[in-house]
């Protein structure tokens, strides 16, 4: 989902190299170094909370960020005071792209990750489901101060949709945030790993690991950074609040727009079903840029983003547990497709505790996933998919018949069928290992139908038209 | 200039490379100066568009034929052999460079021998090599190439080489050499990019490198030959709206191309005029530095020069896709300090069959895209360029939906009860959030000679005896290799007005930039980016 885009380690001194290939190096200046960091020889490149600056110059991997990672091993070091003469500072910057996004620890040394969005007007009720509605630039350059009010620098041509405002749209590790409600703060000296992440939907904040700070009510993608690049240890413009402290490692992750394909044709596939599949894959690309046909296909996988935005929404919202435990299907599901065994026993297996796990957890955004994405199928009537698609049936017989499985598992929760140790002839499951016959359409099998029941590629798949 | 003229082509020497090509391979370094004077000269008015009828210019009334702007024949790179037809490279005309200038607007290219076409095929009346109305000018002619620089190999040793081959023989196994210290390369750097300096101060500032030296070895082989993956291809159909070949069609043979019909031509990767670079990189006594205006200070004897430290090993990988969305090339060169050498300064290079990336170690290697940070056409499926919606508004970010409709619609061509929602129930496995960025692709991968002993082996003179090899192996270097401001070198390497241009023909349909020849790539910015993370990394 994520490629890394910059990896500082500071082993040693201004320029701070980038090991992540995309030239992300960053020129410092009054940054000191020290060869010890979080362990020793580690090193760790060293800000004086006043005159250090360290940055990345703008370069083309800073757009398209869509969505973003930030991982920093931080050690805060402030200056103490005393009793009579306090020392406030508003923030220190771990890390800032301009008009995009920043990562800094507060007055209180709590912790907050910030992207620059759309935020919701509490009193309009509008509701902007599609979250990649945003995609224009900001024009111009510089930071705009997060404590300011945001009305300079705006763009006119920026669509903001009607019921929500453009703004700093920030997560903490305070209590307003705090999954279990509880203030978590960086402790002075100590090495303390951050953690920022905008998903998609949601913003989520960990401290050494711990879920800090989450929100998911994100509906616009991260911004491109603005101005002359991404500053380390200071934010741009006149309030530079350096960090006062130390960083071991600074990593930044965007999001890759070419991860899920990648990961699709990472299955073992025959040479004849890879071209199906590439060649389906490609006529719906051109019914997504052609002229003629980009609204409808766009208007089509807007809703399809609107409908697993709000399902992942549902799910990110029970908390580290249920993020944890789809992270975990996740990646079985991965290791299982990517491997190939996609029509086995455990790909069955887990496409059964996935429907239920969902089922139980997301309970009605489940339900309501499968209906959105059901009318969202709808929208594409009138559209010529083509003998590409049309054509499409018998491509993929492994694919087949995991639908298959994965149609017995959402049929016996949708039609509360019995568990499974008293399954019925028609639900067992094959033992461990054995391997799986060829797919045959099940007895229920019927002419492919549209959700309106409508045919979708006319009468005749066969001959693709 | 810390070296003299003399001490370059000395090093250029000391620490030539030895160099294991495939048994198979067909082609050697050569001569690009040989190569350019026997080259046509073209030039392209819409670069990157691959539209044959903006090549060259018409040589009668008609679009077609087309002739280049400088017959085989018409171009010399001496300039005391101009006069006439012929004209020297760096010729100036009305205060341009007509022959070197290339860019955006108006693109060079070298043809050597021109382009395949389907063979035989006369409805058609085509004409290989010439850029007609009815042929197709998909692909560089690498058979014809071949036909001129093709290594002399017979199955009898004891055979007389024809007398063609023997005219060539003095342009191959070839090399050039473009010698730095580290003062001089941080001044050929700064015209590149200025932020290389302070890399090239953080790799001195490493202990044992206050005095580095560094030799670029620049081979220059007549063609790349590279097998088309298969993604690769059906990504190319998809994105030229053309049909798969038919199923009688042996796809696991696609590297002959009976069976392909119209097809022809796309199913390769192979281009004319093929650079590929190597550098060595040798910890020099800090007091041979020069003092200032000075020059460096080299031992009397070669044996006592340092062994090499480090090696670069230039790999390059095409029908990339760049941050920008358009397709591109990347220039790698991974520095190691784990190489073997012969004697004790000539580093062993092993190329990889065809393409001529470099490794350190012989065998099979992962192709260098698994190295590239940047996408390949498989992985955006070759469409990203083949829109008519504004960059914004393409499909890129619902490329997650896009997937997903694709496994509803195949739940409702399958047919299976519940129709979409089964799809959707595997978008949703899909698109559940992962924290980790993953990836996770089969092997893609390329030859070097499977061992020292499997090899064609081109060393320097002084190793083979130790290598019990020919005196035909060895290289044939003579005090014009050393890079020093020839024609050919594009700036910064040669004079500003040294030719930019693509050393091969360039190709009709040919959106992803495969099969066109390139210009030559230079390599120094990425050596010295590739030492710092090395020393970074330890």
């Amino acid at each position: 989902m994520y490629k890394l885009i910059l990896h500082h380690v500071y082993r040693s001194s201004a320029p701070f190299l980038d090991l992540s290939g995309h030239g992300t190096h960053a020129q410092g200046t009054n940054v000191g170094w020290s060869a010890d960091g979080a362990v020793p020889q580690s090193g760790a490149a060293v800000f004086n909370g006043s005159s250090s600056r360290a940055l990345v110059p703008i370069s083309p991997v800073w757009q398209d960020l869509y969505a973003l990672r930030v991982d920093a091993l931080v050690r805060f070091d402030p200056v103490q005071g005393t009793p009579g003469h306090p020392v406030r500072v508003r923030r220190h910057l771990v890390v800032e792209g301009p008009l995009s996004f920043a990562v800094f620890i507060g007055q209180e040394r709590t912790v907050t990750g910030m992207v620059m969005g759309l935020l919701r007007d509490p009193d309009a009720d509008d509701d902007l489901s599609a979250s990649d509605t945003l995609t224009a630039t900001l024009s111009g350059g510089g930071s705009m101060d997060p404590f300011d009010t945001l009305v300079a620098n705006v763009p006119d041509t920026l669509p903001i949709p009607p019921g929500y405002k453009l703004g700093w749209v920030p997560v903490s590790s305070t209590p307003e945030f705090a999954p279990d409600g509880q203030k978590r703060t960086i402790v002075p000296g100590q090495w303390t790993r951050i953690t920022f992440a905008h998903m998609g939907t949601s913003l989520l904040l960990y401290l050494d690991g711990v879920l800090a700070g989450a929100r998911h009510d994100i509906v616009s993608p991260v911004l491109p950074v603005q101005g002359t690049g991404v500053h380390i240890g200071c934010a741009p413009g006149t309030h530079p609040d350096t960090l006062r402290g130390r960083l071991d490692e600074l990593r930044i992750w965007k999001y890759d727009p070419h991860y899920h394909t990648k990961k699709f044709f990472c299955r073992p596939m025959s040479r004849e079903t890879e071209a199906c599949l590439r060649l389906m894959l490609g006529r719906l690309e051109r019914l997504a840029t052609d002229r003629a046909t980009r609204a409808q296909m766009l208007g089509v996988l807007d809703c399809l983003n609107a409908a697993i935005g709000k399902l992942q929404r549902a799910v990110l919202q029970r908390g580290q547990p249920a993020l944890q435990e789809v992270t975990r299907f996740g990646r079985r599901y991965d290791e299982l497709w990517c491997r190939g065994a996609i029509a086995g026993h455990a790909m069955r297996t887990l496409s059964g505790e996935f429907v239920s796990w969902m089922a139980q957890t997301a309970g009605d955004a489940w339900s309501q996933y499968l209906r959105e994405s059901s009318a969202c199928i709808r929208k594409l009537k009138g559209l010529d998919l083509g003998p590409e698609i049309c054509g499409a049936s018998g491509c993929d017989p492994a694919f087949a018949a995991f639908l298959n499985d994965i149609n017995r598992h959402l049929a016996a929760d949708l039609l509360s069928c019995v568990p499974a140790g008293n399954c019925k002839r028609g639900c067992e499951q094959p033992p461990p290992g054995r391997e799986r016959e060829p797919y045959q359409p099940p007895s229920d099998h019927r002419e492919p139908r549209m959700p309106d029941g409508s045919m979708p590629c006319g009468h005749d798949l066969k001959k693709g038209g | 200039m810390p070296f003299t003229l003399e001490q370059k082509r000395r090093l250029m020497r000391a620490y030539a490379p030895v160099l294991f090509l495939h048994r198979s391979e067909r082609f050697v370094p050569v001569s690009p100066a040989a190569y350019l004077d026997r080259a046509a000269l073209w030039d392209d008015s819409s670069p990157g568009a691959d539209l044959r009828e903006n090549w060259g210019r018409p040589s009668t009334a008609d679009a077609f034929p087309r002739a280049p702007l400088l017959r085989p024949g018409q171009l010399t790179v001496n300039p005391a052999a101009a006069g006439g037809d012929v004209h020297f490279l760096g010729e100036q005309v009305d205060g341009a460079f007509p022959f070197t200038q290339s860019d955006g607007e108006r693109a060079l290219f070298l043809d050597f021998r021109g382009w395949w076409e389907e063979g035989a095929r006369p409805e058609l009346g085509n004409e290989p090599g010439k850029v007609q109305e009815t042929t197709e000018n998909r692909w560089a002619f690498v058979e014809r190439l071949m036909q001129s620089w093709a290594p002399w190999r017979p199955e009898d040793p004891t055979a007389p080489i024809p007398p063609d081959v023997a005219m060539m023989e003095p342009f191959r196994r070839r090399l050039s050499a473009d010698v730095h210290d580290w003062q001089s390369l941080a001044v050929a750097a700064s015209q590149v990019d200025p932020d290389l300096i302070s890399m090239l101060s953080k790799i001195a500032s490493h202990a044992g490198n206050t005095n580095l030296w560094f030799i670029f070895y620049h081979f220059f082989y007549p063609a790349h030959e590279e097998n088309l993956r298969w993604c690769e291809f059906v990504a190319l159909l998809n994105n030229l709206h053309k049909e798969l070949p038919p199923a009688s069609t042996n796809a696991d043979q696609l590297d002959t191309s009976g069976g392909l019909g119209d097809l022809s031509g796309l199913h390769r990767a192979d281009y004319a005029g093929d650079w590929s670079t190597v550098c060595v990189v040798v910890r020099a006594r800090p007091e041979w530095v020069p003092t200032a205006g000075g020059m460096q200070e080299l031992p009397e004897d070669d044996s006592d020069l340092p062994a090499p430290s480090f090696t670069g090993f230039g790999r390059r990988a095409r029908s990339l896709m760049n941050e920008e969305g358009r397709f591109t090339f990347d220039q790698l060169m991974p520095v190691t300090e784990d190489f073997g050498v012969v004697g004790e300064r000539h580093v062993k290079v092993f190329a990889g069959r065809g393409t001529h990336n470099n490794f350190a170690i012989p065998g099979q290697h992962p192709s260098p895209r698994e190295e590239s940070i940047f996408d390949s056409a498989c992985d955006v499926n070759g469409t990203d360029q083949h829109s008519d919606a504004p960059v914004d508004d393409k499909y890129r970010k619902r490329r997650l939906a896009l997937l997903g409709l694709l496994k509803i619609l195949l739940g409702i061509l399958l047919g299976v009860p519940l129709l979409p929602e089964v799809g959707a129930a595997a978008f949703g496995l899909e698109a559940m959030p992962r924290d980790t960025p993953e990836s996770g692709f089969g092997p893609d991968t390329e030859d070097a000679p499977p061992s020292e002993a499997q090899a064609l082996i081109i060393a320097p003179e002084e190793t083979l005896n130790e290598l019990a090899l020919a005196p035909e192996s060895a290289w044939q270097i003579a005090d014009a290799d050393l890079v020093n401001g020839q024609i050919w070198w594009p700036p910064t390497l040669g004079p500003a007005e040294g030719y930019r241009g693509a050393w091969g023909v360039a190709c009709a349909e040919d959106p992803f930039d495969a099969r066109g020849g390139m210009p030559f790539p230079d390599a120094r910015a990425k050596l010295i980016e590739s030492l710092a993370l090395l020393l970074e990394k330890d």
